[in-house]
């Protein structure tokens, strides 16, 4: 699953609309925005806002194979051009004095930039680097549950020293608007390379109707959990492997059995 | 090509970042503090990484050489290695590397003085004994050759010391800067090779076997040393058809008696490297197959590897002499 992290709903605005995406009625410690295998949460402005929003709805989401995360939002720059938008492959923290490093797993068009994520708003600008508030926080709480490739930040100049947008809700969506198309294709790659490690996970209720056959220790799980994840890789029938395995009647069995499949599968490598 | 390069703003300027950066010259680049910062962090996917990585530029501030693992050598009694390069442009879906690291991006240390001086200083204190240094432990020693010209620095630091040997170890076909120079004896590059049904399913961007047999013809013809390293032999159905097929295809090519060493070993991988090798790639028929823990090192039940290796040494001693031969063993 994707799940777009944006400070104020006018961010969220041009993504919501292009995928059509419905407000949740269930959830009210965070407006979150869903459809199919996407979600977007609207975190509010700053660092512990954007971390809070983050792990909560990694915990909603906990029985997902993999999460893939973008934090879209606007910043303010004195090198680039108003609108401009900009992928971040560095972010350092103000405050901390961390860095961290988005992995650029991808081929993007988008523009790669430096981040310094400040507590407190600021226009004093250093030419190499842009301004938001959430970047490196997100970042942070994003990475616990997911690994870097799959975390990353896009951000639209917002403010320059010649132009602000201010809080022009509307300007806002406008300029986020006018990169849906790069935004949709980034999320589309992402997508794809997160779908690479969700499909070597095991489904949770194929896990359970496994583990419910016998009594399994830790050790016996994690026997079963590597044999299955080979051999459902391996383009076995699920359903079949599953109703063979519950016919067996104790953890032995069931890894005896699993571990010869596997045997017999890897004589041609 | 590689993603991005990440530079420690310290060796920003240092001539040979400027060099690499100048051929890279439409890659973004990052600045960090220390190399640790990208290369280390617990969130990272080794898998996802390697389909397409970065480079690090990096300084290697101490610890440039160190002692090899008891079982690494080829009969020399003092053996090293060190590491110009972590991680490789290949994808070996053996290679134990992958367990390693937490990330796949090709670190280049390019501080090679501090390499050398310690080299140096290190054979000094053998008094005169022969003293071996790997170079191809952690990477592949040739394969980013024209980025790093690593040979073209080191082979004259070995050619200087009279007691010092360097193995390159090596499946590419990067010999351009070696031919170029003067052989030196104690310049061993050694190719490695699985056979070809190995090598198909398990070798990711490898060279075909057939050219990297010419690059070793290449070297032998200018007087270069060169060693066949037959590790390692992957278990399959045909192993043994696929084994006498692939000596047959290397010494149809190279002289035997012309071979500065050779050495052969079966699978295996460090038992914590095999849980994250495994954790990475479920889905890899390797590592689903039939194994075994033993020492601490995951590998083939012994009696399936006795008898593969008994069966690749009987066929491999028809061609070289026993001299030559040093297995890798790594039960002792
Ligand atoms: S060539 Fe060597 S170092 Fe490179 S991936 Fe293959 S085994 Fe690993």
């Amino acid at each position: 699953m994707l799940v777009w992290v944006v400070a104020l709903h006018c961010e969220a605005k041009p993504v919501i609309d292009h995928y059509g995406l419905k407000k949740s009625a269930s959830h009210h410690a965070f407006d979150v925005y869903q459809k199919d295998n996407m979600h977007c949460i609207i975190s509010g402005i700053g660092k512990t806002a954007v971390a809070a929003a983050t792990a909560w709805i990694a915990g909603l989401n906990r029985h997902q194979g993999s999460i893939a995360w973008i934090n879209l939002g606007t910043a303010g720059s004195s090198a680039h051009t108003l609108g401009t938008i900009l992928s971040i492959f560095k972010i350092s923290d103000s405050e901390s004095d961390r860095n961290f490093y988005p992995v650029p797993i991808f081929d993007s068009a988008l523009e790669p930039a430096h981040c310094l994520t400040l507590s407190q708003p600021s226009t004093d600008y250093q030419l190499d680097q842009i301004y938001d508030m959430e970047a490196s926080a997100f970042f942070d709480a994003a990475t616990r549950f997911s690994s870097a490739e799959l975390v990353h930040c896009l951000k639209i100049i917002s403010d320059t020293p010649a132009q602000k947008i201010g809080h022009d809700k509307a300007r806002i969506s406008e300029l986020i608007g006018q990169h849906i198309v790069e935004l949709a294709s980034f999320a589309q790659s992402l997508e794809e390379l997160n779908d690479q490690v969700a499909r070597l996970e095991i489904n949770q209720s194929d896990w359970e109707k496994i583990l419910g056959c016998a009594h399994f220790t830790r050790t016996q799980q994690s026997r079963v959990s590597k044999s299955l994840r080979f051999l459902f890789s391996q383009q076995r029938q699920t359903r079949a492997l599953i109703a063979e395995v519950t016919k067996l009647q104790s953890a032995e069995l069931v890894i005896a059995h699993l571990e010869n499949l596997c045997h017999q599968q890897t004589q041609t490598l | 090509m590689v993603s991005c390069v990440y530079v420690e703003t310290e060796i920003r300027q240092h001539p040979r970042t400027q060099r690499i950066l100048k051929r890279l010259n439409n890659t973004p680049v990052v600045e960090i503090r220390h190399y640790g910062e990208v290369f280390n962090p617990r969130a990272q996917n080794f898998r996802l990484q390697k389909s397409n990585p970065a480079l690090i530029i990096a300084r290697k501030h101490k610890r440039q050489v160190l002692k090899t693992p008891k079982s690494y050598g080829i009969g020399g009694y003092h053996n090293y290695y060190f590491s110009h390069m972590l991680n490789c442009i290949y994808d070996c879906r053996y290679c134990f590397l992958q367990g390693m690291y937490r990330s796949a991006h090709q670190l280049v240390f390019i501080n090679y003085e501090d390499f050398a001086a310690e080299i140096s200083r290190v054979t000094a204190q053998h008094d005169g004994e022969p003293v071996w240094f790997f170079s191809g432990y952690d990477c592949d020693s040739l394969a980013n050759e024209p980025l790093t010209r690593f040979v073209e620095y080191f082979v004259p630091v070995f050619a200087r010391l009279d007691n010092s040997w360097m193995e390159l170890r090596t499946k590419s076909t990067q010999i351009r800067q070696l031919l170029k120079l003067e052989p030196c004896p104690r310049v061993i590059t050694a190719f490695s090779f699985t056979d070809q049904h190995s090598h198909r399913k398990l070798e990711h961007g490898v060279a075909s076997i057939k050219k990297r047999i010419d690059a070793m013809q290449a070297l032998v013809e200018s007087g270069w040393p060169v060693g066949l390293r037959l590790d390692p032999i992957i278990y399959h159905h045909d192993y043994q058809a696929a084994f006498i097929q692939l000596l047959e295809q290397i010494f149809a090519v190279i002289e035997p008696t012309l071979l500065h060493s050779v050495s052969l070993g079966a699978f295996r991988l460090p038992k914590n490297n095999f849980k994250q090798v495994h954790r990475l790639f479920p889905d890899e028929a390797l590592f689903a197959q039939n194994l075994a823990l033993n020492n601490d090192i995951i590998s083939y039940p012994l009696t399936l590897e006795q008898e593969m290796i008994s069966f690749c040494e009987q066929q491999l001693l028809q061609w070289i002499p026993a001299e030559i031969y040093f297995p890798c063993n790594w039960h002792d």
